[in-house]
């Protein structure tokens, strides 16, 4: 939403907002009563969200986890809870380049260098199962679209 | 139900960068002003040190680098500090590290790339893409020439030297042959090498001698065994 805002004022510069660029200012405003309470079940979750996934990442994972240095679970506790309220505010504001911006890149380059990929490839795909068993369907889908991107960026 | 926050990208341009339009004033963050420097007074900056210092030019250059270098380091120590409320040695070396690179995008010093390969030799090599430290350093130049990058070597050694609390040089290798191949073929990166002071002093012979960075660390790699 603030991406977005700072483009319409950018584009509509000495003239009126384009009725479709209001359009989807509508658009992006009608969800912000069920944006909320999803952002509010995140909150008042957060700590069941963090605890079940790491305990289905340690239980699906044996193989690969045999192999890893003893810090990785810690490490990855401590990302998740970054992960989750990142893309909370993202899904509240509705901008996934603000979360790029603010946090993707800058975290991408810090798994680069731990070579954390394969580990947050099973994470981030775990956690995404763990939003929609904890959360109900309607608002779990609105925070998918901002885990999967994560998924994408922090295991590659 | 409150939780903890938990720190995450200082740094990023997108908050970490504030105008107030108003005032023409620039701020972090943190509240520490901000200079943008254009690139026609650090054009000016070069031309002037060239006319005033001639041939100790570089040397003037590496001196102020050296000391705005240090006064960064220490300025942002102390919002890396109240930020992440831990010392920069509790921090852990890899996270510092991509934090620096963010810092130095941030400042406009360009992409950082450090390659720690060498550093049984006691050296890092770190590329430095696109930095505005760059600008400028063409001029004044004699044909037989090529610029040295003094100013970005001083603020490099500073930094190193800060964070590791040692004397550290900084040293650009791989450079341009001369002013003309310069022009033909500006270069996209520059290299450094940071090391302890000694070390560097022996590199900054080598290169005057025309010695590539692979020879010198060959060089070094036989003389410290």
């Amino acid at each position: 939403m603030i991406t977005l805002l700072e483009t319409l004022l950018e584009r509509s510069d000495g003239a009126y907002i384009e009725p479709q660029d209001l359009d989807q200012v509508d658009q992006t405003l009608q969800s912000w009563g069920d944006r909320r309470i999803t952002y509010q079940l995140i909150q008042e979750k957060e700590e069941k969200i963090v605890d079940e996934t790491l305990r289905r990442f340690q239980t699906e994972n044996e193989v690969l986890l045999r192999s890893a240095p003893e810090t990785v679970l810690k490490k990855c506790k401590g990302d998740l809870i970054s992960v989750l309220r990142n893309c909370a505010t993202a899904m509240l504001l509705q901008d996934e380049e603000l979360l790029k911006d603010r946090f993707l890149y800058w975290m991408q380059n810090i798994m680069r260098a731990l070579k954390n990929q394969k580990y947050n490839n099973e994470v981030y795909r775990i956690i995404q199962e763990v939003i929609q068993a904890e959360l109900p369907a309607p608002y779990a889908q609105l925070m998918l679209p901002y885990l999967q991107v994560t998924h994408q960026y922090l295991s590659e | 139900m409150t939780l903890s926050p938990v720190p995450g990208n200082y740094f990023t341009p997108r908050t970490y960068i504030q105008c107030q339009p108003e005032t023409g004033l620039l701020k972090t963050r943190h509240g520490n002003r901000l200079l943008a420097v254009p690139e026609v007074l650090l054009r000016s900056i070069h031309k002037a040190l060239r006319e005033e210092t001639g041939e100790a030019t570089p040397f003037a250059l590496y001196t102020f680098g050296f000391w705005w270098g240090g006064a960064f380091y220490d300025r942002l120590k102390t919002e890396i500090e109240a930020y992440y409320q831990r010392t920069i040695p509790q921090m852990n070396a890899l996270e510092f590290l991509v934090m620096m690179r963010q810092i130095w995008e941030t400042h406009g010093f360009g992409h950082l790339n450090l390659d720690f390969t060498h550093r049984d030799l006691g050296l890092i090599k770190v590329q430095v893409e696109a930095s505005m430290m760059q600008l400028g350093t063409e001029i004044g130049l004699k044909p037989e020439q090529t610029p040295s990058y003094h100013l970005e070597a001083g603020f490099i050694a500073a930094w190193f030297s800060r964070w590791a609390g040692k004397g550290i040089r900084a040293c650009a290798v791989d450079l341009p042959k001369d002013a003309a191949t310069l022009m033909a073929n500006p270069p996209q990166f520059a290299n450094f090498l940071v090391g302890l002071g000694p070390k560097i002093e022996q590199t900054e012979m080598w290169v005057k001698q025309g010695l590539s960075s692979a020879e010198i660390i060959e060089k070094f790699a036989v003389t410290d065994a």
